[in-house]
């Protein structure tokens, strides 16, 4: 035989064999190297996010006059809508007491902190495992109780994460002024839209979007974004809009797994 | 032929690292370019030695792409390896371009 074509059968038998112990072992090769990689994806990841905000920051720094006395008149006028929410929520407690519902109990949380992001898709890597008590299908969020998305695969010591803008996500949720939910699916590359809205609704820009709790996909009242952008067709029965989600991807270093979901 | 594939490994062992935890903070019209099929493609263009450069860098990056992904290994090592063949195939046929004297003996 060609010792050519000899060459050539003995690789494509190697690559055969090659990635038939790789499926074979693919857990553990996987933990093993994300083990090793960790500390220094660590290092990498927070670099990454410094410079990022220091570039950011440069290039902003012209319109940082103009967004600042904006973002103070928000603030202001937010603060005086959290005092009323937490009358309210004094409220519903003491309401809660005497019906004998007992009180609201706060999530079980197990925090993980963020090591890397899946190449082209909408998912990211933690450091925790099944070992830190990490199973599929536990909630991820923010501090500020802002939905992140599912944990999609767990390893021994590391977890994929699934976000929301996922094509492969949708749930239900609403806004926060109306009563009837729609449908949050993801588009991809951290982009939300919100489908399913009844025509008579009227949903504006900048209203915020939270889970209704519906099908048990998500508890209810995480917040997912704000509208952006409505769009109405008089040939179709429902009305979409796009979502900003409220998860700031660039400053994504710390998460909370739902333990109790 | 050994020193060559050690440093290719670990060429894109680093190069996968920086990829999914240092490039992701910089899109570019909010895509972050794959660097592993960017080095493939230099790789295989410039290769003269029949594109075994291009080939292994094709089954290292590959390997490392499907480490840092979901779904089954071997998948991007099988995308890239066609790919890098591909390439090889066209530059011998139909294409003349200086190589660089590291990929050559």
């Amino acid at each position: 035989m060609n010792p050519a074509r000899r060459n050539k059968i003995l690789l494509a038998s190697l690559v055969i064999l090659l990635l038939v112990v790789l499926n074979s072992f693919q857990e553990p090769i996987r933990d093993s190297f994300y083990n090793f990689s960790s500390p220094g994806q660590k290092v990498l990841f927070r670099a990454g996010q410094g410079l990022a905000n220091l570039v950011g920051t440069l290039i902003k720094f012209k319109s940082l006059s103009e967004e600042n006395p904006r973002l103070l008149s928000e603030i202001r006028a937010q603060a005086a809508q959290i005092a009323l929410l937490k009358e309210r929520e004094k409220e519903n407690e003491v309401l809660r007491e005497a019906l004998g519902l007992g009180l609201h109990e706060e999530f079980k949380l197990i925090l993980a902190e963020v090591i890397g992001k899946e190449i082209d898709r909408d998912f990211i890597l933690i450091d925790k495992g099944s070992l830190d008590g990490i199973f599929p299908g536990m909630v991820a969020i923010t501090q500020e109780k802002v939905l992140l998305g599912r944990v999609s695969e767990v390893l021994s010591h590391f977890s994929r994460v699934m976000l929301i803008s996922s094509p492969e996500s949708n749930f239900s949720a609403k806004t926060e002024n109306h009563e009837e939910g729609g449908l949050v699916r993801g588009k991809g590359r951290l982009r939300l839209s919100l489908d399913l809205i009844p025509q008579e609704e009227k949903i504006e820009e900048g209203e915020r979007v939270v889970t209704t709790g519906a099908a048990g996909i998500f508890p209810k009242g995480l917040w997912v974004g704000k509208i952006s952008k409505v769009q109405k067709s008089d040939l179709t029965p429902f009305q979409q809009a796009e979502i900003i989600p409220a998860f700031d991807w660039k400053g994504l270093v710390i998460i909370f797994l739902i333990s109790n979901d | 032929m050994i020193k060559k594939a050690i440093f290719l490994f670990f060429f894109f062992y680093s190069l996968a690292l920086l990829q999914v935890s240092f490039f992701v903070h910089f899109p570019l019209a909010g895509r972050v370019p794959n660097g592993l099929w960017l080095a493939t493609l230099l790789v295989s263009f410039l290769d003269r030695r029949r594109g075994t450069n291009g080939i292994a860098s094709a089954i290292s990056a590959g390997f490392f792409w499907d480490l840092f992904s979901r779904g089954p290994m071997g998948l991007h090592i099988l995308i890239l390896l066609l790919f890098a063949l591909l390439v090889n195939l066209v530059l011998k046929k139909y294409v003349r371009v200086p190589t660089l004297k590291v990929f050559s003996t």
